[in-house]
């Protein structure tokens, strides 16, 4: 510890900090423009000068350490003078237009200006560049610059995309893209926040509003299940624009593309107004009493034919703990059955379970934080970046402190860009890669150096015999030695970390893998912090607790849309099998087959085309609600706009439903259903450590009629159906496409941007084809997201909760 | 793009790839005698760096050239001392002569000029560098005859 | 009771002083105008009915969509809002003023920068409905031809004070401006 003086206060302060962050700790104010917490520090605005008794000259606070003894002041006539002038020429060629700018009011220079700036100018002189006005949704005016460097920075250091910089050189230099191109990056939109001026915009907000007339509320994202706080800035109840607060909610302020420019979901042209029921195989618009009592008849009928294990429930990762917890209530109290499930059944349900038959644990809370500080990082087959950005973000954060990344992963990631060491291996290998560890691991006898006993050591070591690294070598295509350096390393290292993702619409990953790094973490002497597994979308975890699964015995996931006739009747709340789970083709079977499909859903989605009766919802934000987040942390979210049509919330749905079926479900009002579920208890089980042996074995080899493997997965800009019906978001990616590696490309003769076929033992789709060397030769990647693609109807599923990666064909249509 | 196995080599003396952004830069530049953008790209490449981060650095310095040079370039000085000596009339004798504007390449490729800021010949002052040669005590007649040494 | 109060009462002194008074009234010119027969003049600045300068060189109103007076506005009766044109230039699509709300400051008129927004002299707007009162864009406008016009930029040269150049305050900062030449 040392002690400063600052404006004649005493101060504590620890060593390493800089005379800004010991004042920002203390309230006490220093002006800064170029200054941002995530960065390092730059220097370059120099109004963050402060007077240091002792030194001759004016230090930048933001770049000077504390230093025990040291007596600042931050306010005197000195200082008062040379920031005067530095704004002054700072103002030298600032246009002001802050009558049409849309900063006007939130902006750092405009306020700094009217704090300390001098009301006249000495000096003039005008940029001419180009604003910016065809980016998707980025709006650079770089006239209004005033090349603090912050985007840049964020961009780069933080974000590690690295897509704009300072071109050019004193008075014509300006924010731009390499080649004064289009900017086309994965538009997180975090230089639009981290600009404290007006050079950089959020392009939906451009022109709607002034700073003043808007009000703000913080909510939580709909997405991710890192569940980053938004604030969400309204004007006359409707949704302009969000930010991200720095220091505010789990993120500290970070935010995503989709966080960021996705809200707008709810203003889809698609989203339901009234309830619709099916009249001579048409749907037709009806008011909700007839919807609800047709519903109540036909489930009535449905129960009293059939019984009520004929029926089943498919729950919503995205709604609110509320309306999950309900539906359950619903299925089990009124139907009586226990066929509920969930879209975590197709990913994070399989990485539960690994973990339970290793750690013993029912719940893996992932920590944000986890990867900061380790010696060594792996990421195994997962794009975090995209899936979880803001968790992604901080695999960035612990490379730049010093922690080795390792990234295992046949896609050229923003990870495997920016890792210290990117083992670029064949889709769906991954497990391989972490048998071989182990297998090294035993063979090195670093468990035995731990002293520790775990059951199961010798079924193991013999199940994972195979994995020498000859073979790992030939099954990843790494280079042996490559294998055996990176083995070391992760071995030898003091600390380490694994993280993936066991994700829905992803096909590289299974139960095995989970197994296997457990596995290989026990035998290292790691505990369950040590494997970092984060659900997949906002209340995946959420709805998991609330028990939306079967539990006493009821038909999952699998069975009731993978076997035709295995019920009679599905109620599915707030999602679209039909475009988000595999085996499209299947799953459309089962629906026919049904005597009754209710969909509840905020939109017409896929799905819901082919429902008995669909339902409007109100949609995030419309309805108050809670998320529980892949840290297990329940976040509220509030009601901030009034539902679109007639919508209500989905408890409310079925609760009126249940009403008209004469059932009490015992819940009238919101705080009610609240005050219940803060009484179901998580169970998240007994730590008891097992190593359990481990197949590894892909279900679909590539032969040589199905050349090449498909991978599955969600993108940047897209998780989910979701995203999909947002506008802004669909300015930068609206159509499917399928990444082919260039030789494949010139092996098949694809063109970029040339549609093709993709053929799969299941069936073809067309889809446009992008030539990019971001995925290896022998594979394809597909987004799932896009409904008009279809690509679902190519892939399996695996009710065994393996790797279920697609071997497929591919050839240029016509 | 012989350049890039130079580069391979320069990598090994920096403790990271950003680290040898400049030295890169340079041998991509003594390749073409200026930086296209292939050659930002193939660096950015190399070094896995974004081409903005490439590009950002090179147009910050001035000796990296961003469009095509004439064979040999022609570095003039123009400061306090050899704009006393008469380096100015040397700028418009050059002008005059082969038809050369400070920044600009004469039509047949076969000079660029560039207008630089002191080399640190005061004493025998004007002075100039044509590509890597050093030329001093500068006037009108001597310039021509230097500069007719080089096709 | 003094006599002199009695003598008052008796001869009602007090009732005879008032009606010498309406007597001598009754011999001068009426002061009463005859309103609305008889129109009394406002003059410039007086703070009457809302306008929107129109703007000479384009034809379409001055304000840019700023806001600056839907943010000083006391009672919260001017509404904005504005888009992005077809050459990504701001555009006011709507400027409305809820007329009925309004409390004649005239606060809007010192905050605009561009001298946009006018209260002009005419006061004679009673009307039957309250959306007669609810000013949008176009109204506005009109409002301007009809009862502004030339007067106005005369009313913005002579009379209107404090101009938006007269502002500084101690510290000299208010607005920043550039030295002129």
């Amino acid at each position: 510890m040392i002690e400063l003086t600052i404006d004649g206060k005493k101060i504590q302060a620890r060593k390493g900090m800089t005379i800004l962050d010991v004042a920002r700790e203390n309230n006490i104010y220093i002006p800064h423009l170029c200054w941002d917490r995530r960065l390092k520090p730059y220097g370059g605005c120099r109004l963050c000068l402060v007077e240091v008794e002792g030194q001759r000259k004016l230090m930048a606070a933001c770049s000077t350490p504390a230093d025990n003894g040291m007596v600042v002041h931050t306010d005197t006539p000195t200082l008062r003078k040379a920031r005067k002038t530095v704004l002054e020429l700072l103002l030298v060629h600032h246009p002001l237009d802050c009558p049409i700018c849309d900063k006007a009011g939130e902006c750092a220079l405009q306020d700094l200006a009217y704090k300390y700036g001098p009301s006249e100018g000495r000096f003039y002189a005008e940029r001419k560049h180009e604003p910016e006005a065809t980016s998707a949704l980025i709006d650079r005016n770089p006239n209004r610059c005033i090349l603090c460097g912050r985007c840049v920075r964020v961009c780069w250091e933080h974000q590690g995309v690295g897509a704009i910089n300072l071109i050019g050189r004193g008075f014509n230099t300006k924010i731009s893209p390499a080649f004064e191109e289009t900017l086309d990056c994965e538009f997180c939109g975090q230089c639009v926040d981290a600009c404290p001026v007006g050079a950089l915009g959020a392009k939906p907000y451009k022109y709607r509003a002034r700073a003043w007339f808007l009000e703000s509320h913080d909510s939580i994202c709909p997405y991710c299940s890192v569940g980053c706080t938004l604030t969400l800035d309204l004007r006359e109840g409707k949704i302009l624009r969000v930010r991200g607060v720095d220091g505010k909610g789990v993120n500290q302020g970070d935010l995503c593309g989709k966080g960021r420019f996705g809200f707008d979901f709810i203003y889809g042209e698609s989203r339901l107004k009234t309830p619709l029921v099916r009249k001579n195989g048409e749907l037709k618009e009806v008011s909700w009493e007839e919807a609800l009592y047709y519903v109540a008849e036909r489930l009535k009928a449905v129960l009293k034919d059939y019984g009520p294990n004929s029926i089943g429930a498919i729950g919503s990762a995205r709604a609110s703990l509320e309306d999950n917890y309900m539906l359950q209530k619903f299925i089990r109290e009124v139907i009586g059955t226990d066929n509920i499930d969930t879209s975590a059944r197709l990913g994070y349900a399989w990485a539960l379970k690994g973990m339970e038959e290793t750690y013993g644990i029912k719940l893996n809370p992932i920590k944000l934080e986890s990867p900061i500080g380790k010696e060594v990082v792996l990421v195994l087959e997962s794009d975090l970046t995209s899936t979880h950005p803001i968790f992604g973000l901080k695999f960035l954060e612990a490379k730049n402190e010093g922690s080795h990344l390792m990234v295992v992963e046949p896609r050229r990631t923003k990870l495997a860009r920016r890792s210290s060491e990117w083992l670029r291996i064949k889709p769906g290998t991954g497990t391989a890669y972490i048998l071989g560890l182990i297998n090294f691991a035993i063979k090195e006898g670093v468990h035995l150096k731990k002293e520790m006993e775990i059951e199961g050591l010798d079924e193991l070591s013999n199940a994972v015999a195979e994995f020498t690294p000859e073979k790992v070598a030939e099954l990843t295509g790494l280079d042996k030695e490559r294998f055996i350096e990176s083995a070391r390393r992760f071995i030898n290292a003091e600390s380490r970390l694994i993280a993936l993702t066991v994700g829905a619409a992803e096909n590289q990953k299974g139960i095995e893998t989970v197994k296997a790094a457990a596995n290989l973490l026990m035998l290292l002497g790691e505990g369950p912090d040590a494997l970092q597994v984060p659900a997949d979308y906002s209340n995946t975890y959420g709805a998991w607790l609330m028990g939306l699964r079967p539990m006493n015995g009821g038909k999952d996931l699998y069975t009731m849309l993978y076997e035709p006739g295995a019920l009679k009747a599905l109620y599915v709340m707030g999602e679209d099998p039909l475009v988000t789970m595999p085996d499209a083709g299947r799953i459309e079977e089962t629906f026919k087959r049904l005597e009754l499909l209710i969909v509840q859903d905020i939109r017409l989605s896929e799905t819901a085309k082919m429902a008995d009766v669909v339902l409007p919802a109100a949609s995030w934000a419309e309805k108050e609600g809670t998320f529980i987040n892949a840290q297990g942390i329940p976040q509220p979210v509030p009601k901030v706009v009034s539902p679109t049509g007639d919508s209500i919330p989905d408890w409310q749905i079925l609760r009126n439903i249940a009403r008209v079926m004469e059932h009490d479900l015992g819940v009238i009002e919101f705080s009610a259903l609240k005050e219940e579920i803060a009484k179901v208890a998580a169970d998240s089980g007994q730590q008891r450590w097992r190593l359990v042996p481990v197949e590894y074995d892909l279900t679909e080899k590539p032969d040589n009629e199905y050349p090449i493997v498909m991978v599955t997965g969600n993108i940047m800009q897209h998780s989910g159906a979701l995203s999909v019906m947002s506008k802004s978001l669909s300015h930068v990616l609206s159509d499917a496409f399928v990444q082919v590696s260039p030789e494949d490309a010139e092996r098949f003769g694809v063109e970029d941007g040339g549609f093709i076929k993709i053929a799969s033992r299941k069936g073809e789709v067309f889809i446009k084809a992008r030539v990019s060397d971001e995925v290896p030769e022998g594979m394809l990647f597909v987004p799932v997201h896009f409904a008009h693609a279809r690509v679902n109807m190519l892939t399996t599923a695996s009710p065994e909760g393996r790797a279920h990666l697609t071997a497929v064909r591919i050839e240029p249509k016509g | 793009m012989e350049f890039l196995k130079e580069i391979e080599e320069i990598l090994n003396r920096y403790p990271d790839r950003q680290g040898a952004l400049l030295p890169s830069l340079y041998v991509a530049q003594k390749e073409y005698g200026w930086l296209s953008q292939e050659s930002y790209e193939a660096v950015a490449q190399a070094l896995n760096l974004p081409p903005a981060t490439v590009k950002g650095v090179a147009t910050f310095y001035a000796m990296y050239k961003h469009k095509p040079m004439g064979r040999h370039l022609i570095q003039l000085c123009t400061n306090v001392a050899c704009m006393v000596m008469g380096a100015e009339r040397l700028v418009d004798l050059l002008k005059n002569k082969y038809g050369l504007e400070p920044g600009g390449t004469t039509e047949d490729g076969r000079f660029s000029l560039v207008i630089m800021e002191c080399i640190g010949a005061c004493d025998k002052a004007p002075a100039m560098l044509v590509d890597t040669d050093f030329h001093a005590d500068l006037n009108e007649k001597r310039i021509i005859e230097i500069l007719e040494s080089y096709k | 009771m003094t006599v002199q109060e009695l003598f008052k009462k008796i001869f009602f002194v007090e009732i005879l002083k008032g009606m010498a008074l309406t007597l001598s009234r009754l011999f001068t010119k009426p002061v009463t105008r005859r309103y609305p027969k008889e129109k009394r003049p406002a003059q410039l600045g007086f703070r009457g009915l809302h306008a929107l300068v129109r703007n000479p060189a384009t034809g379409d109103a001055k304000c840019v969509g700023c806001g600056l007076c839907a943010a000083i506005c006391p009672s919260r009766c001017i509404y904005i809002y504005t888009s992005e044109g077809p050459d990504h230039q701001k555009v006011v699509d709507r400027y409305e003023i809820e007329v009925l709300r309004c409390v004649y400051c005239a606060f809007c008129v010192e905050a605009c920068p561009f001298g946009a927004v006018v209260l002009t002299p005419h006061y004679e707007y009673a009307d039957y409905s309250r959306e007669d009162f609810y000013m949008t864009k176009e109204k506005l406008l009109e409002n301007w031809d009809k009862y502004m016009g030339e007067k106005g930029f005369e009313y913005f040269d002579k009379f209107w004070n404090p101009k938006s150049t007269h502002f500084t305050t101690p510290e000299g900062q208010a607005i920043w401006r550039r030295k002129s030449g």
